[in-house]
């Protein structure tokens, strides 16, 4: 387990955390790498979460809400959608590698492709392994 | 006096230990000597819950000092500024460990900075008073003479020639050359005159062009401000000392968030105060060594000789 | 060469129009003007503007809160004042805005480098700056050394002034960002190193933050211990986050003035961050920052059809 990586997902009350949920009741299965933090929505998700989440040593972050026009709060990812690409180019930017921030947009009734993304996330995060560099040591 | 060739010397030192070189350009912007005695970051402890025993706390020991080779006479005469604040009515064990391991071999300056005003303080480019070895530039050969005990001791070993009457001759044109390009501002009085001018309205047009950024205060030798805090992870963590600067509005902000100093007129004040003012009136010495390093920082050029000017001109009544 | 400004200046003084005029003057030291505010008529003789001009002159108008003032600007700090207004810090009659042709703002510390030797004195000859010194005279060609923000800059022209002072101005269609896009290309573990290298020089003294113009917030994230977001110390990871979260908060909202690099006391170049935020910006929304009053930063408005390609 220690040369897993962690990941951490905010996922959106309404439709991502939802999703997740009926994967669970439907025993749909997807990997043990991802930890969740529910958001009421991904207009929530301040970027400074995923600079700390990495900063404190997980390896991924993913980011999930509903699909775009249904959000709860009707504009909540619309705005977190300019907000995450302009962190994702950033981080990128610096030399983090691309494939260690994601997002997605998954609906209540998606059970199924939530476990598929879930997957995804986890194998891109994979390959990219273990994240030491902006992990502070001490 | 005597001398010895640059080279030799510098032979025998990095065989003593752990030499640091410093030219004019690594002294600049931040003062090296400054930080080898009150580093930027520093580990005061370590604590540890451990299971049932409680929390354990260690406190890092390490040893071993620097031989500052190089250091200019107004960085040499700040870290005296030092003492008064970390080893004379309290001593902080941290700061006593390294002035006491640190060997300071003090070169004087041929070629003072446009920007350097040490004269006005009583002292010059060519004070062989501070650090623990006094050293001159003659072009061939460096004129030396040990300050202190501690200087003495980390020259042993080498052999010393006697400095020829022309030797002598040529320091004493370098120093007059030295000293005659600074400009020296008169700071004569300006302690007491401060004292009455706390509340004055010049302080907000002085302040103007500040924005209060801290440069000037990471880059002076003699500014010391540190903040304490707690780093905490799961079951341990560790305390550090950072450097801090009255120039940020937290800085003062007390828990109630009253803060004394609410703007920028108040903390240029303090910095200007803290120098010329509570300084002389707590220790007799002013806080400035007049080595300039603020005015090359700021982004605004906030020149402090041209403030002392302009403070010097304002009429207080008695 | 300042006489068309100052007698604006002194003319608004003494009629009363304005409180102040804000600006700069010269300094005390070569190659630096400082920011100024005439308040008298007799006091328009100091001002100045040019390539010494090392700050963004709007940071001060926090300063005159509640004042009439004139606010003498080039074309990035004239993009500033309609940030301002726009994030509501300001208003649009509270300030008269003049505006000065611009060549864009001295890269001060690379002559300092370059020159190697103590400068005592600088000025502009025509597309030179020549420089006297301990190690003599030398001629610097102005573009050679100028902010690299301002090499890239898109509007180096005021926006709407009130008044204008006419004078050669850079070209905005010159605008180049080929040292950005080299970075891009580069692989994470370059990118990561490059990085490492140009930022872990800070000391965390946040001049960078205190000289721009919109970093305003009463209170940084920086400066929260609850929750910590940035860690003390200067562990790189904690610098990097610091500079990645400042990044984050200036999107839309940096006008890429340059200010921040040219007042950082240990030379880092902050424009390798900023021009990547004008660059993306201008590429992903089609966004300059500060083009007109009205207009809202880029992070607070959206468009239904933004771009989704990094969406799983
Ligand atoms: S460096 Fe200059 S602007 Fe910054 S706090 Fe000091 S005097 Fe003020
Ligand atoms: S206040 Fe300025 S001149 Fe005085 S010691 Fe500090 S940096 Fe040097
Ligand atoms: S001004 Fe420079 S050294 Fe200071 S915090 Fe900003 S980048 Fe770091
Ligand atoms: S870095 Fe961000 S939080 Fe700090 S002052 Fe600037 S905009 Fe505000
Ligand atoms: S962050 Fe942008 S707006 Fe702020 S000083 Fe730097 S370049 Fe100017
Ligand atoms: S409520 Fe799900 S994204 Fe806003």
């Amino acid at each position: 387990m220690k040369d897993e990586p962690k990941i951490l997902a905010f996922l959106c009350n309404w439709c991502s955390y939802a999703g997740a949920d009926l994967a669970g009741t439907s025993r749909v299965q997807y990997p043990t790498n991802i930890r969740v933090i529910r958001v009421p929505c991904s207009g929530r998700v301040n970027p400074q979460f995923i600079v700390k989440a990495l900063h404190d040593g997980l390896d991924g972050v993913w980011i999930s809400g509903c699909h775009i026009g249904d959000c709860h709060y009707q504009t909540g990812n619309y705005y977190a959608r300019r907000r995450f690409y302009v962190i994702k180019n950033l981080l990128e930017y610096v030399g983090v590698e691309p494939e260690r921030v994601q997002f997605s947009w998954v609906s209540a009734s998606e059970g199924k492709k939530f476990a598929e993304i879930a997957g995804v996330v986890t194998e891109k995060v994979k390959k990219a392994g273990k994240f030491k560099r902006l992990a502070k040591k001490r | 006096m005597k001398k010895i060739e640059k080279e030799k010397l510098l032979r025998h030192l990095e065989e003593k230990g752990n030499l640091v070189r410093l030219d004019r350009a690594r002294q600049d912007p931040l003062s090296v000597t400054k930080s080898s005695h009150l580093p930027q970051e520093e580990l005061l402890l370590l604590f540890r819950i451990n299971g049932d025993k409680g929390v354990e706390i260690r406190v890092p020991e390490g040893r071993g000092g620097k031989i500052l080779f190089g250091v200019s006479p107004c960085e040499a005469r700040a870290v005296d500024l030092l003492d008064l604040t970390f080893l004379r009515d309290r001593i902080d064990p941290y700061y006593k460990r390294k002035r006491e391991d640190n060997v300071l071999f003090v070169l004087a300056c041929n070629k003072p900075r446009s920007t350097c005003f040490c004269t006005s303080f009583g002292y010059g480019p060519f004070s062989g008073k501070f650090g623990d070895v006094f050293m001159v530039d003659i072009g061939d050969n460096l004129l030396i003479d040990p300050v202190t005990e501690k200087g003495s001791k980390a020259l042993e070993g080498l052999e010393l020639e006697e400095a020829t009457p022309s030797d002598l001759e040529k320091m004493e044109s370098l120093k007059r050359s030295a000293e005659g390009a600074i400009t020296t501002v008169n700071i004569e009085g300006i302690s007491e005159k401060l004292k009455k001018m706390f509340l004055d309205e010049i302080w907000a047009d002085l302040a103007f062009k500040c924005v209060n950024c801290g440069a000037c205060t990471y880059v002076c030798p003699t500014c010391y401000c540190f903040d304490i805090q707690d780093v905490e992870r799961t079951n341990w963590g560790y305390r550090e000392r950072v450097w801090d600067s009255c120039m940020f509005p937290i800085y003062s902000l007390e828990t109630s968030g009253h803060n004394p100093r609410p703007t920028g007129v108040e903390r240029m004040r303090n910095r200007i105060m803290h120098k010329f003012s509570y300084y002389p009136e707590l220790y007799g010495e002013y806080g400035c060594v007049g080595c300039g390093r603020c005015i090359r920082a700021c982004p605004v050029n906030f020149d402090i000789r041209e403030a002392l000017e302009t403070l010097k001109e304002v009429e207080v009544a008695a | 060469m300042f006489e068309k400004l100052r007698e604006t200046a002194r003319e608004l003084l003494s009629k009363g129009e304005v409180e102040c005029v804000l600006g700069f003057a010269e300094g005390t030291l070569p190659m630096i003007y400082t920011p100024y505010h005439a308040r008298k008529p007799e006091e328009a003789e100091k001002l100045v503007y040019g390539p010494f001009a090392a700050p963004n002159i709007a940071t001060y108008l926090r300063k005159l809160k509640g004042k009439k003032a004139a606010v003498i600007v080039r074309g990035c700090e004239s993009r500033t004042i309609n940030l301002l207004i726009s994030e509501k810090q300001l208003n649009r009659e509270d300030v008269k805005i003049i505006g000065v042709p611009c060549t864009g703002a001295l890269d001060r510390k690379r002559i300092l480098k370059d020159y190697g030797g103590e400068i005592r004195e600088a000025r502009i000859e025509g597309e030179k700056v020549i420089v006297k010194g301990d190690k003599g005279e030398k001629a610097y060609v102005l573009e050679e050394y100028i902010s690299p923000s301002c090499k890239s800059c898109l509007y180096p022209e005021a926006i709407d002034p009130d008044i204008k002072i006419d004078g050669p101005s850079r070209d905005g269609e010159k605008a180049d960002f080929s040292d950005i896009e080299k970075i891009e290309k580069m692989s994470p573990a370059e990118k990561w190193e490059f990085f490492e290298k140009e930022l872990s020089k800070c000391i965390r003294c946040y001049a960078c933050r205190e000289i721009c113009p919109m970093c305003y917030c009463e209170s940084c994230f920086v400066d929260s211990n609850r929750p910590v977001w940035v860690e003390p110390g200067f562990d790189y990871t904690d610098i990097l986050s610091f500079h990645l979260i400042k990044m984050y908060h200036m999107a839309g909202r940096c006008v890429d003035c340059g200010a921040c690099e040219r007042a950082c006391p240990l030379g880092i170049r902050l424009s390798f961050l900023t021009r990547k935020l004008t660059k993306d910006m201008k590429e992903a929304y089609n966004f300059v920052s500060g083009l007109s009053p009205e207009e809202k930063p880029a992070l607070g408005v959206f468009s239904p059809d933004d771009r989704e390609d990094f969406i799983l």
